[in-house]
């Protein structure tokens, strides 16, 4: 739907936006309705995600012919630049500590499966 | 007419896109290597690179961004473009393509002819790949023997297996438009030329691609029906 809207409606921005947010909204609801995701954190990810495209779309829609003044849309402009960031930065956070997370868990559990190796050798030895 | 950036502006716009970009290679590129030695899930790492083409993808829309905004998202275009493999200049030289792009958006994230082949990049060499492995190893399972079930299955589980089928299931996004692109670029030349070869390659694939992607959605839904209907609620409760 996305790239059919983004390839064939070229000529018809204002379609286009449109939309785009008919189907980030039906993501969202979707999300919330059928929480298609087993961890919490994974489905509040995506509802972040989206409704960061949802904000990007507003920016868009307002970069149309609709507004004409200069100033406005650079204003706009620097407006969308912060929100992807912020929405990029969200992700990357996320990101580096469930790896933080998850090499702290294998850590642990690779040292526990040393001592349980040691504590095996300890009782053979001792009979 | 939008004003154009003050060199200062300009400046600050491309140092902050640099440090994006340097922080998505960074971040990303640590979690795939974390990942494969853990052997761990890829699954965020899948969400948020949708997440950024999708992001990257919505800005191919005909309008007018203002000169910072377009100094930042052509940036993040290039990244987000994820061409690991250079293959332009070997399809030009093979198919001698038109290079007509839909506008200057689309030639920004990659999209720099009508020409499905082209546009879908190195993308179009895992595929030629992998793609028939993958469909060998799924209808081994089909066969009605017990040991090729098993063997089937047991490939299925490998971590190669779940690796290249989710690149494909990632790259849906990037086929729907090079299906989309090819589509507004699609003619029968008869002749040998090579430029005759990669016209009419490009209407089958850009044919073939159409119905693949129309028809995933489809099998997917029915997929996850028949799951549900008669494997989750079928199953006897204690």
């Amino acid at each position: 739907m996305l790239a059919f809207s983004v390839v064939h409606l070229q000529n018809y921005p204002n379609f286009t936006v449109f939309s785009f947010n008919f189907q980030i909204l039906t993501m969202i609801i979707l999300i919330g309705h059928t929480e298609p995701f087993k961890h919490k954190s994974k489905a509040r990810l995506e509802t972040f995600n989206e409704i960061n495209l949802l904000l990007v779309n507003y920016h868009i829609t307002s970069l149309t012919d609709w507004v004409r003044d200069g100033d406005t849309r650079n204003i706009i402009g620097w407006s969308m630049i912060a929100v992807t960031v912020l929405g990029i930065l969200g992700n990357l956070i996320v990101l580096a500590r469930e790896q933080v997370a998850d090499v702290w868990l294998s850590f642990k559990f690779w040292k526990h499966r040393v001592a349980v190796k040691e504590r095996i050798t300890e009782l053979l030895e001792t009979k | 007419m939008p004003p154009q950036a003050q060199p200062k502006e300009a400046d600050i716009v491309s140092a902050l896109a640099n440090v994006v970009q340097g922080a998505i290679t960074a971040v990303f590129l640590s979690s795939a290597i974390i990942q494969f030695i853990i052997s761990g899930s890829l699954n965020t790492l899948f969400g948020s690179t949708q997440y950024l083409q999708i992001l990257v993808h919505m800005l191919l829309i005909r309008i007018m961004l203002p000169t910072n905004a377009s100094i930042f998202f052509s940036g993040l275009m290039k990244i987000a473009s994820f061409d690991l493999i250079p293959t332009d200049d070997m399809y030009v030289y093979l198919f001698d393509i038109e290079e007509t792009p839909i506008s200057a958006n689309f030639e920004n994230l990659g999209y720099e002819t009508r020409q499905f082949l082209y546009n879908t990049g190195s993308l179009s060499l895992v595929m030629l790949f992998f793609l028939p492995f993958l469909l060998i190893i799924g209808l081994i399972g089909l066969l009605p023997c017990q040991s090729a079930k098993n063997w089937s299955t047991k490939r299925k589980q490998s971590l190669f297996f779940k690796g290249v089928f989710s690149f494909l299931i990632e790259s849906y996004m990037i086929l729907c438009i090079a299906a989309c692109i090819g589509q507004t670029n699609v003619s029968w030349k008869s002749g040998f030329s090579l430029r005759a070869l990669g016209s009419n390659l490009n209407l089958f694939l850009t044919s073939m691609f159409t119905l693949i992607v129309v028809a995933i959605p489809i099998v997917v839904a029915i997929g996850y029906y028949y799951y549900f209907v008669h494997i989750v609620y079928d199953k006897p409760t204690k």
